[in-house]
């Protein structure tokens, strides 16, 4: 593979079924949004690079099936993930009850330290909005998640949603986070790969890059 | 092409938008980047009718449809304005049909359970939307698509609706009137893959666990590959099995597919997952080129972009010559169900009762209608109130029916196997008792109140939203 980044990143998108993940993940793939989207069976999957703090980072992302009974099979698939979109519907309040149950299974299946930004979809459907933003927000603070009002109709903030969760995990990994810990999430990359066949200079020089 | 149309051209005509869109045989519009292949010859399609017409005169004879005949025109493929008759036959949905007149009908016009109507409607716009049928929101065929879900999720409450149905539903119904369809739906989901639908989706989860033996044997280098990257069967196969491949073959070559499970079973879709296997990850460089999890799961993805749908019949060779017996099939899943039942003590699945192919669903559908009349018999003998309607229940337990009725559902009894969900159970394991004990079993059950598989189908948020799992 010719393509060189910094970090692999394994990402979820999780929440209810028909919150709009699979377009989510279409949009900020293919920069325009699916009409003719199937409703996922089991999980799908897509990935990009992205640019985030001078690091180049590929997202790999896990798109899974949102209907309650799918469950026993998704589980599988949140083994080792770093960061993860929650998604519900802002028309659908049912949709928004149903989070607390969606963030249990991503904290205890994936990796601990997994960064889950909360994503309100379906923002350019406001006439018929159900779960105001306010309400949200403190949700999303009481659990510590990152908020975000995301339409994959018109696109505004879904690349926000996927780089600002990429952000904090690469923050982590400059304070807390191990990536080379088991099932961290976070590979390095081809880039990286070459500092690390000299571990010490690699350390030396990330630390540098800290102090700047 | 005249074939064709005799079993969808009057479905088209009902169409309401009316456009003029061209389609391709199978009812895709053109230009959508989907190309349907070569059909056989008109001559040859015509001699595959003769020979499937005499099948389906004898099918009442035994060793006719005993014959190795059945298996051979399979594979050779159904002709296309056939497929409305012999799926239902092969697949034993016939004769539920014919058993249970009416029923379909009282099930269709009862009011829908009302959690599902929702979450069915999410679904039906997204099936096909490429095909003729599926284009508009109020074309018949997004109308039929509910029907037959909705049907279901009264026909058997304790499983409701699955989204993997949408596809396999929206398929046969491209192929067969409404009724017809979801008979076949039945049958595909209580005897072919019982437990792929089902709340816990055992079926499936069972099958993915049966899956790495079916490769090791068929594909060991594909096979080794797979487990050196951490790629585990549910990763790739749950929609290639669940959906009955619908979303990963051409269409043409589904059918042919379809044609092999109606006649086989479940060992088709292992077949076909060894065949998908082998064509992304069978050769040395395609291995080498897939060194990740990521991109060797890309790879088995977009393994349809590789099949070419002019190619239909030596995929279909291919399938066929991938050895697994029934026998071999059966002697594992016995092992399997060791492992599954060490894991999962709770679990009452149990997939040996499966119909492996058209011979094993047939006798089955045969089995419960001798019980239905051995059963008539002793309700005669008892001079028990048969429990055919609503009317003779509610007079054991009307508190039970009231439930019911709350949930929206008009309880329909089916004369055969399968049904509406307790009904059914108290029916085939406890009419034989007599009136004032069966009254006691249904009050113990109300009193327990607790419908568990009711319960299990019911989605988050819905009525529980605290509901916590394991």
């Amino acid at each position: 593979m010719s393509e060189t980044y910094d970090f692999l990143f394994k990402f979820l998108v999780i929440g209810n079924a028909g919150t709009g993940k699979s377009c989510l993940l279409h949009q900020f793939i293919e920069k325009r949004f699916k009409e003719d989207s199937n409703h996922t069976i089991g999980v799908e999957f897509g990935s990009k690079i992205i640019s985030v703090v001078n690091k180049f980072v590929k997202l790999q992302i896990w798109d899974t099936a949102g209907q309650e009974r799918f469950r026993s099979v998704t589980r599988s698939y949140y083994r080792g993930a770093a960061g993860a979109l929650l998604v519900y519907d802002i028309t659908s309040r049912e949709t928004y009850n149903a989070l607390t149950n969606w963030l249990t299974d991503a904290r205890m299946l994936a990796s601990q330290n997994i960064v889950i930004i909360l994503c309100g979809n379906k923002k350019d459907l406001d006439a018929d909005r159900e779960v105001t933003f306010l309400e949200a927000s403190r949700f999303a603070q009481e659990n510590e998640l990152m908020f975000l009002e995301t339409s994959a109709l018109t696109g505004e903030n879904v690349e926000e949603a996927f780089v600002q969760c990429a952000r904090k995990i690469l923050n982590k990994i400059e304070s807390e986070l191990d990536p080379e810990r088991m099932g961290s999430g976070i590979q390095y990359g081809d880039a990286a790969l070459r500092q690390l066949r000299s571990p010490r200079r690699a350390q030396a020089q990330s630390a540098q890059e800290c102090g700047c | 092409m005249e074939v064709q149309k005799d079993s969808t051209g009057d479905k088209a005509d009902l169409e309401p938008s009316g456009t003029a869109t061209e389609t391709d045989r199978h009812g895709f519009i053109l230009g959508k980047g989907i190309n349907s292949g070569d059909e056989p010859s008109p001559a040859l399609v015509r001699h595959r009718e003769m020979k499937w017409l005499s099948i389906i005169s004898q099918w009442d004879d035994v060793s006719q449809r005993r014959s190795s005949k059945v298996k051979g025109q399979c594979q050779k493929g159904i002709p296309a304005s056939l497929r409305a008759k012999c799926w239902p036959l092969l697949c034993g949905a016939m004769e539920r049909m014919r058993l249970n007149q009416a029923l379909y009908q009282t099930l269709d016009e009862s009011p829908a359970l009302q959690n599902w109507v929702e979450v069915i409607e999410k679904d039906t716009d997204r099936q096909f939307p490429f095909h003729e049928m599926f284009l508009s929101k109020d074309g018949h065929g997004q109308r039929e698509l509910f029907g037959v879900l909705k049907a279901y999720t009264q026909f058997r409450p304790d499983e409701g609706y699955c989204q993997a149905q949408g596809p396999v539903a929206a398929v046969l119904l491209m192929n067969m009137p409404t009724e017809e369809a979801f008979w076949c739906l039945v049958q595909i989901s209580e005897l072919y893959l019982p437990g792929y639908y089902s709340p816990l989706l055992e079926g499936v989860l069972f099958d993915a666990a049966m899956l790495p033996w079916v490769l090791k044997r068929a594909c060991p280098a594909a096979h080794r590959h797979l487990q050196r990257q951490g790629v585990e069967p549910l990763m790739f196969a749950t929609d290639w099995l669940m959906c009955l491949y619908t979303r990963h073959l051409p269409f043409n070559t589904l059918l042919r597919v379809w044609d092999l499970f109606f006649c086989y079973g479940v060992r088709v879709l292992f077949q076909v997952a060894v065949v998908l296997v082998r064509r992304a990850l069978g050769r040395g460089d395609q291995r080498e080129e897939c060194d990740g999890q990521m991109e060797t799961l890309e790879r088995l993805r977009g393994v349809k972009e590789h099949l070419l749908p002019e190619h239909a019949d030596a995929f279909i060779q291919e399938v066929c010559s991938v050895s697994i017996s029934e026998k071999d099939l059966q002697r594992r899943t016995e092992r399997e169900l060791e492992n599954w039942r060490k894991e999962r003590p709770d679990s009452t699945f149990d997939p040996r009762v499966r119909c492996h192919g058209y011979l094993m669903a047939w006798e089955r559908v045969k089995e419960t209608e001798e019980k239905k009349e051995r059963r008539a018999k002793e309700k005669g003998n008892l001079s028990l109130a048969p429990l055919r309607s609503l009317s003779s229940l509610s007079s054991l337990s009307p508190s039970l029916l009231r439930k019911w009725k709350k949930r929206g559902s008009k309880v329909v009894e089916e004369d055969c196997e399968g049904g509406a969900g307790e009904l059914r159970e108290l029916d085939r394991t406890e009419a034989w008792r007599k009136p004032a004990e069966l009254h006691q079993i249904l009050q113990k059950k109300e009193a327990a109140s607790e419908h568990p598989r009711m319960e299990a189908c019911q989605e988050w948020g819905q009525s529980r939203p605290k509901h916590t799992h394991t």
